[in-house]
Protein backbone atom coordinates (compact mmCIF):
# COMPACT_ATOMS: atom_id res chain seq x y z
CA UNK A 1 0.00 0.00 0.00
CA UNK A 2 2.90 2.34 0.85
CA UNK A 3 4.96 1.63 -2.34
CA UNK A 4 1.58 2.24 -4.09
CA UNK A 5 0.65 5.60 -2.28
CA UNK A 6 4.29 6.28 -3.28
CA UNK A 7 4.18 5.63 -6.98
CA UNK A 8 0.73 7.64 -6.55
CA UNK A 9 2.51 11.25 -5.67
CA UNK A 10 5.48 10.59 -8.10
CA UNK A 11 2.51 10.35 -10.52
CA UNK A 12 0.79 13.58 -9.06
CA UNK A 13 4.04 15.66 -8.85
CA UNK A 14 4.11 15.15 -12.78
CA UNK A 15 0.80 16.27 -13.61
CA UNK A 16 1.07 19.04 -10.94
CA UNK A 17 3.86 20.60 -12.83
CA UNK A 18 2.33 20.26 -16.17
CA UNK A 19 -1.19 21.35 -14.92
CA UNK A 20 0.42 24.14 -12.78
CA UNK A 21 1.89 25.42 -16.42
CA UNK A 22 -0.95 25.23 -17.86
CA UNK A 23 -3.81 26.60 -15.55
CA UNK A 24 -1.42 29.63 -15.12
CA UNK A 25 -1.74 30.47 -18.51
CA UNK A 26 -5.06 30.05 -18.65
CA UNK A 27 -5.82 32.39 -15.31
CA UNK A 28 -4.11 34.94 -17.29
CA UNK A 29 -4.87 34.74 -20.42
CA UNK A 30 -7.78 32.03 -21.33
CA UNK A 31 -5.97 29.86 -23.37
CA UNK A 32 -5.99 26.06 -23.46
CA UNK A 33 -2.39 25.85 -24.36
CA UNK A 34 -2.10 21.98 -25.80
CA UNK A 35 0.87 23.78 -27.29
CA UNK A 36 2.77 22.91 -23.53
CA UNK A 37 2.77 19.27 -25.24
CA UNK A 38 5.13 20.45 -28.06
CA UNK A 39 7.42 22.82 -25.42
CA UNK A 40 7.95 19.65 -22.87
CA UNK A 41 9.10 17.43 -26.29
CA UNK A 42 11.59 20.24 -27.54
CA UNK A 43 12.58 21.05 -23.90
CA UNK A 44 13.55 16.73 -23.70
CA UNK A 45 15.16 16.49 -26.95
CA UNK A 46 17.13 19.43 -26.16
CA UNK A 47 18.13 17.90 -23.23
CA UNK A 48 18.48 14.56 -24.95
CA UNK A 49 21.16 16.40 -27.59
CA UNK A 50 23.21 18.51 -25.14
CA UNK A 51 23.95 15.65 -22.85
CA UNK A 52 24.35 13.03 -26.31
CA UNK A 53 26.88 15.86 -27.36
CA UNK A 54 28.89 15.42 -24.16
CA UNK A 55 27.08 18.04 -21.66
CA UNK A 56 27.51 17.36 -18.48
CA UNK A 57 23.45 16.40 -17.34
CA UNK A 58 23.16 19.66 -15.25
CA UNK A 59 23.86 22.07 -18.04
CA UNK A 60 22.18 19.53 -20.86
CA UNK A 61 19.13 19.97 -17.99
CA UNK A 62 19.51 23.96 -17.78
CA UNK A 63 19.25 23.77 -22.08
CA UNK A 64 16.42 21.46 -21.72
CA UNK A 65 14.91 24.12 -19.72
CA UNK A 66 15.55 27.55 -21.05
CA UNK A 67 14.00 25.86 -24.29
CA UNK A 68 10.99 24.93 -23.27
CA UNK A 69 10.96 28.96 -21.97
CA UNK A 70 12.05 30.31 -25.53
CA UNK A 71 9.50 28.03 -27.17
CA UNK A 72 6.58 29.24 -24.78
CA UNK A 73 7.41 32.52 -24.65
CA UNK A 74 7.29 32.07 -28.71
CA UNK A 75 3.94 30.41 -29.01
CA UNK A 76 2.58 33.54 -26.82
CA UNK A 77 4.45 36.33 -28.85
CA UNK A 78 4.01 34.99 -32.64
CA UNK A 79 0.35 33.45 -31.44
CA UNK A 80 -1.76 33.83 -29.14
CA UNK A 81 -1.24 37.31 -28.50
CA UNK A 82 -3.29 38.03 -32.06
CA UNK A 83 -5.85 36.26 -30.92
CA UNK A 84 -6.93 37.43 -27.47
CA UNK A 85 -9.70 39.13 -28.58
CA UNK A 86 -11.05 36.44 -30.48
CA UNK A 87 -11.14 33.56 -27.72
CA UNK A 88 -13.18 31.28 -29.38
CA UNK A 89 -10.19 30.47 -32.23
CA UNK A 90 -7.47 29.84 -29.00
CA UNK A 91 -8.62 25.94 -28.93
CA UNK A 92 -7.70 26.08 -32.78
CA UNK A 93 -4.60 27.72 -32.71
CA UNK A 94 -3.43 26.12 -29.68
CA UNK A 95 -3.90 22.47 -31.06
CA UNK A 96 -2.60 23.56 -34.22
CA UNK A 97 0.65 25.09 -32.37
CA UNK A 98 1.05 21.58 -31.02
CA UNK A 99 1.03 19.52 -34.03
CA UNK A 100 4.09 22.09 -35.47
CA UNK A 101 6.24 21.48 -32.53
CA UNK A 102 5.55 18.05 -32.51
CA UNK A 103 6.51 17.99 -36.20
CA UNK A 104 9.49 20.29 -35.56
CA UNK A 105 10.90 17.60 -33.15
CA UNK A 106 9.93 14.55 -35.60
CA UNK A 107 11.59 16.73 -38.51
CA UNK A 108 14.82 17.81 -36.07
CA UNK A 109 14.92 14.31 -34.33
CA UNK A 110 13.00 11.39 -36.26
CA UNK A 111 10.37 9.44 -35.04
CA UNK A 112 12.63 6.77 -33.23
CA UNK A 113 12.51 6.62 -29.19
CA UNK A 114 15.62 8.10 -27.57
CA UNK A 115 16.93 7.41 -24.08
CA UNK A 116 17.43 9.66 -21.81
CA UNK A 117 20.40 8.94 -19.11
CA UNK A 118 20.58 10.36 -15.64
CA UNK A 119 23.33 10.33 -13.43
CA UNK A 120 20.97 9.20 -10.42
CA UNK A 121 19.73 6.06 -13.09
CA UNK A 122 21.28 3.74 -10.65
CA UNK A 123 20.35 5.03 -7.50
CA UNK A 124 17.62 3.37 -5.43
CA UNK A 125 16.02 4.84 -2.09
CA UNK A 126 14.43 2.85 0.46
CA UNK A 127 12.75 3.56 3.06
CA UNK A 128 11.24 0.80 5.16
CA UNK A 129 9.01 -1.11 2.75
CA UNK A 130 9.15 1.47 0.70
CA UNK A 131 11.69 1.73 -2.59
CA UNK A 132 11.82 4.93 -4.91
CA UNK A 133 14.44 5.33 -7.90
CA UNK A 134 16.16 7.97 -7.94
CA UNK A 135 14.81 9.49 -11.44
CA UNK A 136 11.55 9.56 -9.47
CA UNK A 137 12.89 10.92 -6.49
CA UNK A 138 14.89 13.41 -8.21
CA UNK A 139 10.91 14.27 -10.02
CA UNK A 140 9.52 14.65 -6.65
CA UNK A 141 12.20 17.14 -5.66
CA UNK A 142 12.11 18.74 -9.01
CA UNK A 143 8.41 19.56 -8.80
CA UNK A 144 8.56 20.47 -4.84
CA UNK A 145 11.27 23.02 -5.31
CA UNK A 146 9.72 24.82 -8.80
CA UNK A 147 6.44 24.91 -7.01
CA UNK A 148 7.91 26.13 -4.11
CA UNK A 149 9.74 29.25 -6.02
CA UNK A 150 6.65 29.50 -8.00
CA UNK A 151 4.81 30.15 -4.57
CA UNK A 152 7.16 32.93 -3.75
CA UNK A 153 7.25 34.75 -7.13
CA UNK A 154 3.14 34.55 -6.74
CA UNK A 155 2.96 36.24 -3.40
CA UNK A 156 5.98 37.85 -2.47
CA UNK A 157 6.98 39.56 -5.55
CA UNK A 158 5.70 42.68 -7.76
CA UNK A 159 5.51 40.54 -11.03
CA UNK A 160 3.40 38.13 -9.24
CA UNK A 161 0.83 40.34 -7.35
CA UNK A 162 0.36 41.68 -10.89
CA UNK A 163 -0.24 38.28 -12.74
CA UNK A 164 -2.74 37.67 -10.22
CA UNK A 165 -4.19 40.90 -10.74
CA UNK A 166 -4.56 40.07 -14.66
CA UNK A 167 -5.82 36.75 -13.89
CA UNK A 168 -8.72 38.03 -11.81
CA UNK A 169 -9.93 40.85 -13.97
CA UNK A 170 -7.60 42.30 -16.88
CA UNK A 171 -9.36 45.40 -17.37
CA UNK A 172 -9.02 46.60 -13.42
CA UNK A 173 -5.10 45.64 -13.94
CA UNK A 174 -4.75 47.49 -17.01
CA UNK A 175 -6.39 51.14 -15.70
CA UNK A 176 -3.72 50.53 -12.81
CA UNK A 177 -0.82 50.70 -15.67
CA UNK A 178 -0.01 47.30 -15.12
CA UNK A 179 1.42 46.34 -18.78
CA UNK A 180 -0.72 43.12 -20.28
CA UNK A 181 1.83 41.84 -22.74
CA UNK A 182 4.25 41.74 -20.26
CA UNK A 183 2.02 39.62 -18.28
CA UNK A 184 1.44 37.27 -20.51
CA UNK A 185 4.92 37.14 -21.98
CA UNK A 186 5.87 36.63 -18.11
CA UNK A 187 2.73 33.55 -17.75
CA UNK A 188 4.47 31.77 -20.40
CA UNK A 189 7.92 31.71 -19.84
CA UNK A 190 6.84 30.22 -16.23
CA UNK A 191 5.14 27.20 -17.81
CA UNK A 192 7.91 26.57 -20.39
CA UNK A 193 10.65 26.43 -17.28
CA UNK A 194 8.01 24.23 -15.68
CA UNK A 195 7.48 22.49 -18.87
CA UNK A 196 11.22 22.07 -18.85
CA UNK A 197 11.20 20.89 -15.84
CA UNK A 198 8.21 18.01 -16.40
CA UNK A 199 10.60 17.24 -19.41
CA UNK A 200 14.10 16.64 -18.33
CA UNK A 201 12.33 14.82 -14.85
CA UNK A 202 10.17 12.28 -16.74
CA UNK A 203 11.91 11.91 -19.93
CA UNK A 204 14.46 9.34 -17.78
CA UNK A 205 11.21 7.13 -17.07
CA UNK A 206 10.23 7.63 -20.67
CA UNK A 207 11.43 7.68 -23.86
CA UNK A 208 11.66 10.98 -25.73
CA UNK A 209 9.76 10.97 -28.57
CA UNK A 210 7.28 13.77 -30.36
CA UNK A 211 4.50 11.98 -29.01
CA UNK A 212 5.80 11.76 -25.24
CA UNK A 213 3.79 14.56 -23.57
CA UNK A 214 0.43 13.39 -25.32
CA UNK A 215 -0.75 11.01 -22.22
CA UNK A 216 0.54 13.55 -19.85
CA UNK A 217 -1.33 16.47 -21.53
CA UNK A 218 -4.44 14.90 -21.16
CA UNK A 219 -3.97 14.13 -17.12
CA UNK A 220 -3.00 17.46 -16.72
CA UNK A 221 -5.59 19.03 -18.15
CA UNK A 222 -7.76 16.50 -15.94
CA UNK A 223 -5.82 18.37 -13.30
CA UNK A 224 -6.83 21.33 -14.27
CA UNK A 225 -10.20 21.06 -14.03
CA UNK A 226 -10.44 19.28 -11.31
CA UNK A 227 -8.45 21.98 -9.36
CA UNK A 228 -10.25 24.56 -10.88
CA UNK A 229 -9.40 27.01 -13.92
CA UNK A 230 -7.30 28.87 -13.26
CA UNK A 231 -5.95 27.89 -10.03
CA UNK A 232 -2.36 26.90 -9.46
CA UNK A 233 -3.13 25.39 -5.56
CA UNK A 234 -5.82 23.64 -7.18
CA UNK A 235 -3.89 22.04 -9.45
CA UNK A 236 -1.25 20.87 -6.97
CA UNK A 237 -3.69 19.40 -5.17
CA UNK A 238 -5.89 17.46 -8.44
CA UNK A 239 -2.72 16.44 -9.43
CA UNK A 240 -1.56 14.49 -6.08
CA UNK A 241 -5.46 13.44 -6.14
CA UNK A 242 -5.17 11.91 -9.54
CA UNK A 243 -1.83 10.98 -9.13
CA UNK A 244 -2.70 8.82 -6.36
CA UNK A 245 -5.83 7.42 -7.19
CA UNK A 246 -4.62 6.20 -10.88
CA UNK A 247 -1.84 4.84 -8.87
CA UNK A 248 -4.31 3.16 -6.65
CA UNK A 249 -6.76 1.96 -9.76
CA UNK A 250 -4.31 0.55 -11.59
CA UNK A 251 -2.56 -1.36 -8.54
CA UNK A 252 -5.91 -2.72 -7.08
CA UNK A 253 -7.93 -3.17 -10.50
CA UNK A 254 -6.68 -2.74 -13.09
CA UNK A 255 -3.65 -0.74 -15.24
CA UNK A 256 -4.95 -1.66 -18.27
CA UNK A 257 -7.71 1.73 -17.04
CA UNK A 258 -5.21 3.94 -15.70
CA UNK A 259 -6.86 7.02 -17.27
CA UNK A 260 -10.26 5.62 -16.67
CA UNK A 261 -10.25 5.90 -13.08
CA UNK A 262 -8.46 9.65 -13.37
CA UNK A 263 -11.91 10.61 -15.56
CA UNK A 264 -13.90 8.98 -13.29
CA UNK A 265 -12.52 11.27 -10.41
CA UNK A 266 -13.27 14.08 -12.32
CA UNK A 267 -16.92 13.47 -13.04
CA UNK A 268 -17.42 12.16 -9.24
CA UNK A 269 -15.71 15.82 -8.18
CA UNK A 270 -17.56 17.90 -11.01
CA UNK A 271 -21.20 16.36 -9.96
CA UNK A 272 -20.18 17.33 -6.30
CA UNK A 273 -18.26 20.89 -6.95
CA UNK A 274 -18.90 21.93 -10.73
CA UNK A 275 -16.19 24.91 -10.44
CA UNK A 276 -13.50 22.27 -9.19
CA UNK A 277 -11.98 21.84 -5.70
CA UNK A 278 -10.78 25.31 -5.38
CA UNK A 279 -13.80 26.99 -7.63
CA UNK A 280 -14.64 30.81 -6.61
CA UNK A 281 -16.76 33.18 -8.50
CA UNK A 282 -13.45 34.84 -9.87
CA UNK A 283 -11.08 33.77 -11.76
CA UNK A 284 -7.22 33.57 -10.30
CA UNK A 285 -3.92 32.50 -9.86
CA UNK A 286 -2.74 31.77 -6.64
CA UNK B 1 -3.56 70.71 -15.55
CA UNK B 2 -5.80 68.62 -18.03
CA UNK B 3 -6.75 69.91 -20.88
CA UNK B 4 -8.86 68.02 -23.35
CA UNK B 5 -9.58 69.13 -26.27
CA UNK B 6 -12.32 67.59 -29.25
CA UNK B 7 -11.84 63.91 -27.88
CA UNK B 8 -13.87 61.66 -29.95
CA UNK B 9 -14.10 57.86 -28.86
CA UNK B 10 -16.01 55.51 -31.27
CA UNK B 11 -16.96 51.77 -30.31
CA UNK B 12 -17.09 49.87 -33.83
CA UNK B 13 -19.91 51.87 -35.54
CA UNK B 14 -21.19 53.60 -32.22
CA UNK B 15 -19.33 57.13 -31.71
CA UNK B 16 -19.94 57.03 -27.37
CA UNK B 17 -17.67 60.74 -26.88
CA UNK B 18 -18.09 63.51 -29.65
CA UNK B 19 -15.90 66.11 -29.44
CA UNK B 20 -15.88 66.83 -25.90
CA UNK B 21 -13.65 69.28 -24.56
CA UNK B 22 -12.80 69.95 -20.88
CA UNK B 23 -10.40 71.07 -18.05
CA UNK B 24 -9.74 70.41 -14.81
CA UNK B 25 -6.96 72.59 -12.65
CA UNK B 26 -5.35 71.65 -9.38
CA UNK B 27 -6.99 71.78 -6.31
CA UNK B 28 -10.63 71.66 -7.84
CA UNK B 29 -13.37 68.85 -8.54
CA UNK B 30 -14.88 69.21 -11.86
CA UNK B 31 -18.11 67.34 -12.76
CA UNK B 32 -19.10 64.98 -15.29
CA UNK B 33 -22.81 65.01 -14.80
CA UNK B 34 -25.61 63.01 -17.52
CA UNK B 35 -28.03 60.38 -17.72
CA UNK B 36 -26.85 56.65 -18.88
CA UNK B 37 -24.93 56.11 -21.75
CA UNK B 38 -24.62 59.85 -21.90
CA UNK B 39 -20.40 58.67 -22.21
CA UNK B 40 -19.11 60.47 -19.43
CA UNK B 41 -17.35 56.84 -18.30
CA UNK B 42 -16.07 56.99 -22.20
CA UNK B 43 -15.05 59.86 -21.57
CA UNK B 44 -12.60 58.79 -18.56
CA UNK B 45 -11.58 55.91 -20.14
CA UNK B 46 -10.25 57.63 -23.20
CA UNK B 47 -8.40 60.78 -21.29
CA UNK B 48 -6.61 57.15 -19.28
CA UNK B 49 -6.99 54.99 -23.42
CA UNK B 50 -8.80 53.30 -21.57
CA UNK B 51 -11.40 53.59 -25.34
CA UNK B 52 -10.42 54.01 -28.86
CA UNK B 53 -10.10 57.46 -29.24
CA UNK B 54 -10.65 58.21 -33.03
CA UNK B 55 -9.73 62.85 -32.32
CA UNK B 56 -8.55 65.26 -29.48
CA UNK B 57 -5.50 65.92 -27.83
CA UNK B 58 -5.22 66.28 -24.18
CA UNK B 59 -2.66 67.96 -22.58
CA UNK B 60 -1.82 67.34 -19.11
CA UNK B 61 0.52 70.06 -17.24
CA UNK B 62 1.50 71.35 -20.48
CA UNK B 63 2.72 68.27 -22.07
CA UNK B 64 0.92 67.02 -25.04
CA UNK B 65 0.08 63.34 -23.47
CA UNK B 66 -2.35 61.90 -26.30
CA UNK B 67 -0.45 59.41 -27.67
CA UNK B 68 0.55 57.97 -24.27
CA UNK B 69 -0.44 54.40 -23.46
CA UNK B 70 -2.03 54.19 -19.57
CA UNK B 71 0.85 52.90 -18.22
CA UNK B 72 2.75 56.13 -19.42
CA UNK B 73 -0.24 58.12 -18.05
CA UNK B 74 -0.18 56.94 -15.11
CA UNK B 75 3.56 57.38 -14.25
CA UNK B 76 2.69 61.11 -15.54
CA UNK B 77 0.26 61.26 -12.57
CA UNK B 78 -2.68 60.46 -13.73
CA UNK B 79 -5.19 57.71 -11.92
CA UNK B 80 -8.56 55.79 -12.33
CA UNK B 81 -10.84 54.92 -10.06
CA UNK B 82 -13.57 53.11 -11.73
CA UNK B 83 -16.49 52.33 -11.96
CA UNK B 84 -17.91 49.66 -8.82
CA UNK B 85 -14.61 49.79 -7.70
CA UNK B 86 -13.29 46.61 -9.49
CA UNK B 87 -11.18 45.45 -6.76
CA UNK B 88 -9.18 42.24 -7.02
CA UNK B 89 -12.03 40.84 -5.18
CA UNK B 90 -9.77 36.93 -3.57
CA UNK B 91 -6.45 39.46 -3.02
CA UNK B 92 -5.66 40.97 0.23
CA UNK B 93 -6.33 44.93 0.93
CA UNK B 94 -2.31 45.42 1.27
CA UNK B 95 -1.92 43.53 -2.19
CA UNK B 96 -4.29 45.63 -3.72
CA UNK B 97 -3.30 48.55 -2.20
CA UNK B 98 0.30 47.80 -3.86
CA UNK B 99 -1.08 46.64 -6.92
CA UNK B 100 -1.77 50.90 -7.26
CA UNK B 101 1.92 51.06 -6.92
CA UNK B 102 2.84 49.17 -9.91
CA UNK B 103 6.75 49.74 -11.68
CA UNK B 104 7.22 51.88 -8.67
CA UNK B 105 10.73 50.89 -6.37
CA UNK B 106 9.88 48.86 -3.15
CA UNK B 107 10.88 51.78 -1.02
CA UNK B 108 8.47 53.93 -2.56
CA UNK B 109 5.71 51.30 -2.34
CA UNK B 110 6.64 51.12 1.46
CA UNK B 111 6.37 54.79 1.78
CA UNK B 112 3.14 55.00 0.06
CA UNK B 113 1.63 52.34 1.79
CA UNK B 114 2.47 53.53 5.42
CA UNK B 115 0.88 57.29 4.39
CA UNK B 116 -2.21 55.46 3.02
CA UNK B 117 -2.36 53.80 6.60
CA UNK B 118 -1.72 57.02 7.87
CA UNK B 119 -4.71 58.62 6.01
CA UNK B 120 -6.99 55.52 6.36
CA UNK B 121 -6.28 53.76 9.89
CA UNK B 122 -9.11 51.16 9.40
CA UNK B 123 -7.82 50.01 6.29
CA UNK B 124 -4.01 49.38 8.41
CA UNK B 125 -6.24 47.01 11.16
CA UNK B 126 -7.74 44.65 8.27
CA UNK B 127 -5.05 45.00 5.75
CA UNK B 128 -4.52 41.07 5.46
CA UNK B 129 -8.47 40.51 4.52
CA UNK B 130 -9.87 39.48 1.13
CA UNK B 131 -10.90 43.23 -0.43
CA UNK B 132 -13.97 40.92 -1.36
CA UNK B 133 -15.30 40.59 2.09
CA UNK B 134 -15.53 44.77 2.83
CA UNK B 135 -18.60 46.37 2.53
CA UNK B 136 -19.38 48.87 -0.33
CA UNK B 137 -18.21 51.70 1.28
CA UNK B 138 -14.99 50.31 2.64
CA UNK B 139 -14.40 48.69 -0.91
CA UNK B 140 -14.80 52.25 -2.60
CA UNK B 141 -12.35 53.71 0.17
CA UNK B 142 -9.71 51.04 -0.62
CA UNK B 143 -10.55 51.98 -4.41
CA UNK B 144 -9.61 55.53 -3.71
CA UNK B 145 -6.84 54.67 -2.17
CA UNK B 146 -5.28 52.21 -3.95
CA UNK B 147 -5.70 54.76 -7.06
CA UNK B 148 -3.71 57.24 -4.35
CA UNK B 149 -1.05 54.81 -4.40
CA UNK B 150 0.31 55.93 -7.72
CA UNK B 151 0.66 59.54 -6.26
CA UNK B 152 -1.61 60.87 -9.07
CA UNK B 153 -1.91 64.90 -9.68
CA UNK B 154 -4.96 64.05 -11.27
CA UNK B 155 -7.53 61.63 -10.44
CA UNK B 156 -10.50 60.63 -12.32
CA UNK B 157 -13.42 59.31 -10.01
CA UNK B 158 -16.09 57.27 -11.77
CA UNK B 159 -19.61 57.21 -10.07
CA UNK B 160 -17.99 56.72 -6.39
CA UNK B 161 -21.34 57.03 -4.57
CA UNK B 162 -22.62 54.06 -6.58
CA UNK B 163 -24.59 51.84 -4.73
CA UNK B 164 -23.60 53.28 -1.38
CA UNK B 165 -25.91 54.12 1.80
CA UNK B 166 -26.03 58.04 2.68
CA UNK B 167 -23.52 58.36 5.05
CA UNK B 168 -21.06 56.10 3.39
CA UNK B 169 -21.52 58.99 0.38
CA UNK B 170 -20.73 61.54 2.99
CA UNK B 171 -17.73 59.56 4.16
CA UNK B 172 -16.61 59.29 0.46
CA UNK B 173 -17.37 62.81 -0.04
CA UNK B 174 -14.88 63.97 2.81
CA UNK B 175 -11.79 62.02 1.31
CA UNK B 176 -12.34 63.38 -1.78
CA UNK B 177 -12.53 67.02 -0.57
CA UNK B 178 -9.52 66.36 1.52
CA UNK B 179 -7.92 65.10 -1.44
CA UNK B 180 -8.51 68.17 -3.52
CA UNK B 181 -7.48 70.43 -0.31
CA UNK B 182 -4.18 68.46 -1.05
CA UNK B 183 -4.06 70.04 -5.00
CA UNK B 184 -4.61 67.03 -6.60
CA UNK B 185 -7.21 67.83 -9.69
CA UNK B 186 -9.73 65.90 -9.67
CA UNK B 187 -12.51 64.62 -12.07
CA UNK B 188 -16.17 63.13 -10.87
CA UNK B 189 -18.60 61.47 -12.78
CA UNK B 190 -21.02 61.49 -10.69
CA UNK B 191 -25.32 61.48 -11.02
CA UNK B 192 -25.41 62.36 -7.03
CA UNK B 193 -26.90 65.46 -7.17
CA UNK B 194 -25.81 65.85 -3.06
CA UNK B 195 -22.55 65.00 -3.88
CA UNK B 196 -21.93 67.18 -6.82
CA UNK B 197 -23.14 70.15 -4.54
CA UNK B 198 -20.73 69.78 -2.43
CA UNK B 199 -17.77 68.75 -3.83
CA UNK B 200 -18.14 70.67 -7.37
CA UNK B 201 -17.18 73.91 -8.40
CA UNK B 202 -17.66 73.43 -12.14
CA UNK B 203 -18.99 71.02 -14.16
CA UNK B 204 -20.31 69.71 -17.62
CA UNK B 205 -23.27 67.97 -18.91
CA UNK B 206 -23.13 65.68 -21.02
CA UNK B 207 -25.77 64.15 -23.66
CA UNK B 208 -25.51 61.76 -26.61
CA UNK B 209 -21.37 61.94 -25.95
CA UNK B 210 -21.89 65.76 -26.47
CA UNK B 211 -20.93 68.77 -23.97
CA UNK B 212 -24.25 70.44 -23.73
CA UNK B 213 -23.70 72.44 -20.84
CA UNK B 214 -21.01 73.86 -17.99
CA UNK B 215 -20.18 76.17 -16.00
CA UNK B 216 -20.83 76.67 -12.08
CA UNK B 217 -22.37 73.68 -11.01
CA UNK B 218 -25.01 76.11 -8.47
CA UNK B 219 -26.01 77.87 -12.27
CA UNK B 220 -26.01 74.33 -13.99
CA UNK B 221 -28.03 72.62 -10.78
CA UNK B 222 -30.35 75.90 -10.29
CA UNK B 223 -31.63 74.95 -14.24
CA UNK B 224 -34.62 72.27 -13.93
CA UNK B 225 -34.43 71.30 -17.56
CA UNK B 226 -30.73 70.10 -16.68
CA UNK B 227 -31.56 68.63 -13.48
CA UNK B 228 -34.07 66.97 -14.18
CA UNK B 229 -32.91 65.69 -17.70
CA UNK B 230 -29.48 64.15 -16.66
CA UNK B 231 -29.51 63.85 -12.66
CA UNK B 232 -32.98 62.55 -12.53
CA UNK B 233 -34.23 65.35 -10.20
CA UNK B 234 -34.65 68.75 -9.36
CA UNK B 235 -31.91 70.27 -7.12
Amino acid sequence: MSQVLVNGVFLGCLFAVVAVGLTLVYGVMEVPNFAHAGVIVLSAYTTWSASAAGLPFALAALAGIACGALVSVLTEVLAYRWIIDRPAAAPAVALGLMLILQNVALRLYGGEGRSLDTPYDRVLLRLGGVSLSGVKAALVVLAVVSLLALHLLLSRTSLGRAMRAVAQDREAAAILGIPMRRQYALAFLIAGVLGGVAAIAYAPTFQVSPYMADEVLLSAFVVVVLGGLGSVWGAVAGGLVLGVVEGLGSAYLSPAYQSAFGFLLLVSILVLRPGGLRSTNARRVA
Amino acid sequence: MLDVHDLTITFGPTTAVRGVSLTAAAGTVTGVLGANGAGKTSTLLGILARAPRQSGRITFDGADVTGFDTGALVRAGIALCPENRRLFPNMSIEDNLLLGAYGTGRATRRTRLRDTYDRFGWVATRRAEPAGRLSGGQQQTVAIARALMSAPRLLLLDEPSSGLSPVAVDEVGAVLADIARDGTALVLVEQNVRLVRALCATAYVLAHGQVTASGPVPELLSDTAVSDAYLGTTA
